[in-house]
C-alpha cells in the first residue's frame, strides 16, 4: 500500500474504481437475467395516459439564471475561507479584518440583490 | 508511474477537447467541457497543487457547468441539428493549432529536462499564508470584481416592472 | 520546515485611499438606491458626485504622502498614479453629468448606472497603481466587467446587445491573453511585481527563460492592445460604441484608455525598460497601422459615432507614439495627452448625446447638417473639441500631439512621427466635415423644439472649457504631467 500524498490517492482511485465495478456490475447482471419486450409503448415517456406532445425543450425562466449566477459567486467566496481558516491564528487580527472586507462587500451585494427583489420567487 | 497517469489523462482531456467543439447538440458540449474540466483538476492534483485542484472541482464542475447549462436552457434554440456553427471552422483551427504550437514550443524550451520534486507539496496553509499577506490587495480586489459581477447580472437579467 | 512569521507588509492605506472612498459610495448608492420605489435620479447623481469629489480629495491627499509602494508591491503609491486617479475621477464625473439626461429621457436604472460607473472608475484607478501584474488583471476584469454591462444598458435593443455581445466574447479572449502573459512572465522571472521583474531581468535570466518572459510580454501586449483598441485587436471598438449609450461610450473611451495605457507605461518603463530594443520595434509597427487604419477608415464612416470610434482607434496610434519614445518626454506627454484627450472624448458623447434625441436616432451626420441653427452652444461645443481632436492650434489636443511627437523625434523615432504627421492631415479631413455640415449647410427640414438637456450641456461646457483653457495655457497641466513622470526615472 503507497503512502503519502499518491497513497492517499491510491486508496481514493481504488475507491472509485470499487464503485463503477459495483454500479456497473449490478447493471449488467440486472441485464442478464431481466426479461426483455421491444414494444413502442414500453419506450414511450408514459406507458397509460396521456400521449406527451412536442419537443422536450423548453425555454426557463430568467430567474434561475440569477440564482446560479449568485451561488458560482458565493462558491468563489467560500472557497477562499479554506486558505484563510489555516492562517487565521498566525496572522490574527488583520486576517480577521481582511476577511470581514471581503464578506462585507460580498454581503452588501446580497442585500442588494434582496431589496431588488431577485431572491423572490414569484 | 506519474507519467503514464499524466498521459491517461492528457489522451483523454484531448478526446474530450474535440468533441466538445465537434459534437451537433450543444448540452452534450457542456458535458465534454466537463470531462475537460474535471481531466485539468486531475492533472492539478497530480501536479501536487492539490487546493487549486479542488477547486476546479468544486468552482468550475460544481458552478460553472450548472451556470453554463442554465444559459443554455434559457435560449430558444432546440437542442441539436441546427448548425450553431459559422464557415470560419477552418480558420478558427488554424488559429488554434498555431496558438497551441507556440505555446508548446515555448513551454518546451523553457522547461526541457527540468524534474518536479514530488516530496514537497503545496499545502493550503502555504498558499493561505501568501494569499493573505502578500496578495491581499488583490484578493480585496476580488469582492470588489464580483460584486461588479452581482450588479450586472441582476441589470441584465431582472425584468422592468 | 521552518516557516516565516506571517506579516502584511508595507500596509498603507493612502494607497488605496480614492479606491476604498469609490467602493463605499459605490455599495451606498447600490443599497440605498435599489430600495426606492421610484428611486430619484438626482439624490443618487449628487451622491455619485460627492463620492467622486471624496475620491478626488483622497487622491490629492495621497500626492501629498510621498511616493512608494504598498501592500508588499502590488500597489504604487506616487505622481504618476496620483495624476492619472485624478485624470479618471474627472472623466467619471462628467459621464456622470452625462448619464443623467440618459437616465431621465429613457428611464435607465439610475442606481445601477451610476453604481457601475463607481465600481468601474475603482478598476481603472487601480490600473493606473497597481504595480503587480495579478493586481493589473483583476482590476481590469472588474472594470471591464462593469463596461461590459454598461455596453448592454439598452438591452431592448439589437445594436446594443449586438455591441455588448462582441466587447464580452472579444474581451474574455483579449483577457486570457494577458493572463497567460502573467503566467508566462512568472514562469520566466518568478515574480508578478514590476519591480521584481525588473530586477531579475537585469541581473539577466536563467537560460531557456528567455523565451517565456518574451512570449509573456507579447502576450500582456496583446491584451492591453485590446483594451485601447489599437489595429488589429480593434475590431470591437465601431460595434461597441454605436451600440451604447453614448455617454457610456464617452467614459469607456476615456477610462479604458486611460487605464490601459497606464499599464502600458508602467509596466514598459519600469518592469520590462530591460527589453526595451525589443518591444519598441512592436509597438512602433501597431502604432503605424493604428493611426494610419483609424484615421483612413474614419473618412468612410456617414456615423458619428463610428466615425469617432475610429478616430479613437487612430488616438491610440499617436499615444503610443508616446509609448514608444521610452524616454521623459514621452512619458509626460502621453500622460498630459490622456488628459486631455479624457475631457474632449466625453465632452464629444454628451453633445452627441444631446443631438440624438431619446434613444439616439439621429447619429447620422446628415443629422448634424444645421445643428448651429438649432442648438447654437452644442454645435460650437462639438466644433471647438473636434478641433482639439484634429490637434489644431490653440487647443489642448494640439500641445497633446506636439508633446508625444517631440518626445519621439527626442528619442530618434523622425520617420515614425512623419506618419503620424501625414495620418493627423488625413483625420483633418473628417472632423472638418463635422464642423462644415453644422454651421455652413442649411437643415433640410423643418425645425423642432430643440431638446437639450441640461446635464449634457454641462457635460459639454465642462469639455469646452478644458479644451479651451488648457490650449491656451498649458503649462499647469503639462508642469503636473512632468512632474509625474519624474517617479518612473529614477
Amino acid at each position: 500500500m503507497p503512502e503519502g500524498y499518491f497513497g492517499d490517492y491510491f486508496t481514493f482511485g481504488m475507491f472509485a474504481g470499487l464503485v463503477v465495478v459495483l454500479v456497473g456490475g449490478t447493471l449488467l447482471l440486472a441485464r442478464l437475467v431481466r426479461p426483455r419486450v421491444d414494444k413502442d409503448e414500453k419506450l414511450s415517456t408514459y406507458e397509460c395516459g396521456v400521449d406527451p406532445i412536442g419537443g422536450g425543450w423548453t425555454q426557463s425562466t430568467v430567474r434561475y439564471y440569477i440564482f446560479a449566477l449568485l451561488f458560482v459567486i458565493f462558491d468563489v467566496e467560500a472557497v477562499f475561507l479554506f486558505p484563510w481558516a489555516t492562517v487565521f491564528e498566525e496572522i490574527g487580527i488583520f486576517a480577521f479584518i481582511e476577511m470581514m472586507i471581503f464578506i462585507a462587500i460580498l454581503g452588501l451585494g446580497l442585500v442588494y440583490a434582496w431589496r431588488k427583489k431577485v431572491l423572490e420567487w414569484i | 508511474m506519474h507519467q503514464y497517469v499524466f498521459v491517461v489523462i492528457g489522451v483523454l482531456m484531448a478526446i474530450a477537447a474535440v468533441r466538445l467543439v465537434t459534437t451537433k447538440n450543444v448540452v452534450h458540449g457542456a458535458l465534454y467541457l466537463l470531462m475537460v474540466l474535471a481531466g485539468a483538476a486531475a492533472i492539478f492534483i497530480l501536479l501536487l497543487a492539490e487546493f487549486v485542484g479542488w477547486v476546479q472541482v468544486l468552482l468550475y464542475i460544481g458552478a460553472v457547468v450548472v451556470l453554463l447549462l442554465f444559459g443554455l436552457m434559457l435560449t430558444r434554440a432546440p437542442i441539436g441539428r441546427t448548425a450553431l456553427d459559422n464557415q470560419s471552422r477552418a480558420l478558427a483551427a488554424l488559429v488554434a493549432g498555431a496558438i497551441f504550437a507556440m505555446t508548446s514550443m515555448v513551454l518546451v524550451r523553457a522547461f526541457d529536462g527540468q524534474m518536479i520534486d514530488f516530496s514537497q507539496t503545496l499545502t493550503v496553509r502555504t498558499l493561505g499564508g501568501v494569499l493573505f499577506t502578500k496578495y491581499v490587495l488583490p484578493f480585496e480586489v476580488v469582492s470588489v470584481l464580483l460584486l461588479a459581477a452581482l450588479v450586472g447580472a441582476v441589470v441584465l437579467a431582472k425584468r422592468d416592472e | 520546515m521552518t516557516q516565516d512569521p506571517l506579516v502584511i507588509p508595507g500596509v498603507n492605506l493612502w494607497a488605496i485611499a480614492p479606491e476604498m472612498v469609490m467602493v463605499a459610495g459605490a455599495m451606498g448608492i447600490l443599497v440605498l438606491g435599489a430600495g426606492f420605489k421610484k428611486s430619484h435620479p438626482l439624490i443618487l447623481m449628487a451622491g455619485a458626485l460627492a463620492t467622486l469629489l471624496g475620491a478626488a480629495i483622497a487622491a490629492i491627499l495621497a500626492l501629498g504622502q510621498g511616493s512608494g509602494f504598498a501592500f508588499d508591491g502590488t500597489i504604487a503609491m506616487d505622481g504618476f498614479a496620483g495624476f492619472l486617479k485624478l485624470v479618471i475621477i474627472a472623466s467619471a464625473a462628467v459621464s456622470v453629468l452625462a448619464g443623467y439626461d440618459y437616465i431621465q429621457r429613457e428611464r435607465a436604472a439610475a442606481p445601477e448606472y451610476l453604481g457601475l460607473l463607481m465600481l468601474a472608475t475603482t478598476g481603472m484607478m487601480l490600473m493606473a497603481a497597481a504595480a503587480d501584474l495579478i493586481t493589473v488583471f483583476l482590476a481590469l476584469e472588474t472594470f471591464s466587467l462593469a463596461l461590459y454591462v454598461m455596453a448592454a444598458f439598452r438591452r431592448q435593443r439589437l445594436d446594443s446587445q449586438e455591441g455588448a455581445f462582441k466587447y464580452f466574447l472579444s474581451g474574455s479572449f483579449a483577457s486570457a491573453f494577458f493572463l497567460y502573459g502573467v503566467a508566462l512572465t512568472y514562469g520566466g522571472t518568478g515574480t508578478t511585481r514590476l519591480e521584481g521583474i525588473a530586477t531579475s531581468l537585469s541581473e539577466g535570466l536563467k537560460p531557456g527563460t528567455e523565451v517565456l518572459v518574451f512570449s509573456g510580454l507579447a502576450l500582456l501586449l496583446v491584451g492591453l492592445a485590446f483594451k485601447v483598441a489599437a489595429v488589429p485587436f480593434h475590431m470591437w471598438t465601431p460595434d461597441v460604441y454605436q451600440g451604447a449609450p453614448a455617454p457610456v461610450t464617452g467614459f469607456m473611451a476615456a477610462g479604458s484608455k486611460v487605464a490601459g495605457f497606464a499599464v502600458l507605461l508602467r509596466a514598459l518603463y519600469t518592469g520590462f525598460h530591460e527589453l526595451v530594443t525589443d518591444w519598441q520595434p512592436i509597438l512602433i509597427a501597431l502604432a503605424l497601422i493604428t493611426m494610419i487604419f483609424g484615421s483612413v477608415v474614419a473618412v468612410a464612416q456617414t456615423n458619428v459615432k463610428r466615425m469617432l470610434a475610429y478616430s479613437s482607434i487612430a488616438h491610440s496610434g499617436f499615444l503610443l507614439i508616446g509609448v514608444i519614445a521610452a524616454n521623459q518626454r514621452g512619458l509626460s506627454g502621453a500622460l498630459f495627452y490622456l488628459g486631455s484627450y479624457s475631457f474632449v472624448i466625453v465632452g464629444s458623447f454628451a453633445v452627441i448625446y444631446a443631438v440624438g434625441r431619446a434613444g439616439e436616432s439621429r447619429v447620422e451626420l446628415n443629422d448634424y447638417r444645421g445643428l448651429w441653427n438649432r442648438q447654437p452652444f452644442m454645435a460650437v461645443a462639438l466644433a471647438v473639441m473636434l478641433v482639439s481632436l484634429a490637434g489644431v492650434p490653440p487647443t489642448a489636443g494640439f500641445w497633446a500631439k506636439l508633446e508625444v511627437f517631440l518626445a519621439a523625434v527626442e528619442a530618434g523615432q523622425v520617420p515614425l512621427v512623419v506618419a503620424a504627421l501625414l495620418s493627423s492631415v488625413v483625420a483633418v479631413f473628417f472632423y472638418l466635415r463635422v464642423i462644415v455640415l453644422m454651421f455652413l449647410q442649411e437643415e433640410e427640414w423643418t425645425k423642432e423644439v430643440p431638446d437639450t438637456g441640461a446635464t449634457s450641456g454641462l457635460a459639454a461646457a465642462v469639455g469646452l472649457a478644458v479644451v479651451a483653457v488648457l490650449g491656451v495655457y498649458p503649462t499647469p497641466l503639462l508642469d503636473f504631467a512632468r512632474q509625474a513622470s519624474l517617479v518612473l526615472f529614477r
